[in-house]
């Protein structure tokens, strides 16, 4: 009897576990999602980087098809709307969602266009946060030159993995430089939702 | 006898005089009294907190809707940790807005701007604004321009 009640319930345990899947050793996890992410774009910068030239098109598809399983582009663009996304409809919330996909993915090339063989140091035992489907991971561009720029990604579970919410380089948060740069346009505009996507600066 | 009866309205007069002015000196210092019930803690942590201090006031859009209770140095992670006591009925801060430490004015003191997120949910009593952005301090911009130079 005793044997029976046992093993049903290790059954039940071991057939529950995998359902729970929450990111236990969250910030582990993390980070070794940022890791292999940076590695393998830092591999396939080597092979795209001279595209940037003659073929910027190209180049930028290249580095969404890397980056953006990683981006949480949809949970980056509503806090990027913030307040007004109330307001917007389901239409113009995804409307904005691939604009501002391109601009970001558009933005993040550039940047990568111009390294020149930094080194990029990931750091381990970043601090856990409360809520444990949230994470927070650092990163640090070593220059040339010796001084050091740090990068923090804000991350959130979704779906089974980490994708990216936020970045802060340098101490400036750039998802609230682009919420205030939203506000800014919805004034410019008259709270005209479609006009503000319409003019959201896609070019680099 | 009569003397006594003037230098007593006298006094009474020059204590009013200074309580009153005391009074006014307490309510332009902002200092509430008592108010401190009406109020939840949320938390926020920064790498540089410039030169907010203790009473330095947080606010959403310019309106104040709250104060700075406590400031702590977090010896773990070297960050400022800030708790603030919120008004009572602002409840609708949602779990994805953004503290930031601003300037009054172009030479002011410091304090603390919440810009609201999109998220449905709301911070409560103990949460924490994980989204912040630190003071932005001058001799480190100098310091990255002068960097740029080289």
């Amino acid at each position: 009897m005793r044997f029976t009640l046992s093993l049903i319930f290790g059954l039940t345990v071991v057939t529950i576990l995998p359902a729970l899947a929450l990111p236990s050793a969250s910030t582990n996890s993390a980070y070794e999602t940022v890791k292999s992410v940076t590695d393998e774009l830092l591999v396939k910068l080597v092979e795209v980087q001279p595209l940037y030239e003659n073929d910027k098109e190209k180049f930028f598809q290249e580095i969404d098809v890397s980056l953006a399983p990683f981006i949480d582009f949809g949970g980056f663009s509503r806090g990027v709307m913030a307040k007004y996304y109330r307001r917007a409809s389901s239409e113009q919330k995804s409307q904005f969602a691939v604009r501002f996909r391109i601009s970001l993915i558009r933005t993040y090339s550039k940047a990568l266009a111009e390294f020149d063989n930094q080194e990029i140091i990931v750091v381990q035992n970043n601090r856990p946060l409360k809520d444990p489907g949230k994470a927070r991971v650092s990163l640090e561009v070593h220059r040339k030159d010796g001084s050091i720029y740090p990068i923090e990604y804000s991350l959130v579970w979704i779906d089974g993995k980490w994708m990216l919410r936020n970045i802060v380089i340098s101490g400036i948060n750039i998802g609230l430089q682009f919420r205030s740069q939203f506000a800014a346009s919805m004034q410019q505009y008259k709270n005209d939702i479609d006009k503000v996507i319409e003019n959201w600066n896609v070019d680099v | 006898m009569q003397m006594r009866s003037i230098e007593i309205i006298v006094g009474a007069f020059m204590l009013a005089g200074i309580i009153s002015l005391a009074v006014l000196a307490i309510r332009v210092s902002g200092f509430n009294v008592g108010a401190e019930t009406n109020t939840y803690s949320l938390y926020a942590r920064f790498d540089n907190i410039g030169g907010l201090v203790r009473r330095s006031k947080v606010s959403i859009g310019g309106v104040v809707i709250g104060r700075v209770a406590e400031i702590r140095l977090d010896q773990d992670t070297y960050t400022a940790l800030v708790r603030m006591e919120i008004d009572r009925d602002v409840q609708t801060i949602s779990t994805d807005s953004t503290a930031t430490i601003l300037t009054d004015g172009l030479l002011g003191g410091k304090y603390i701007g919440i810009s609201i997120g999109a998220e449905e949910a709301f911070l409560v009593n103990g949460d924490e604004i994980t989204d912040t952005q630190s003071a932005i301090v001058l001799e480190e911009l100098i310091g990255r321009f002068l960097l740029k130079k080289f």
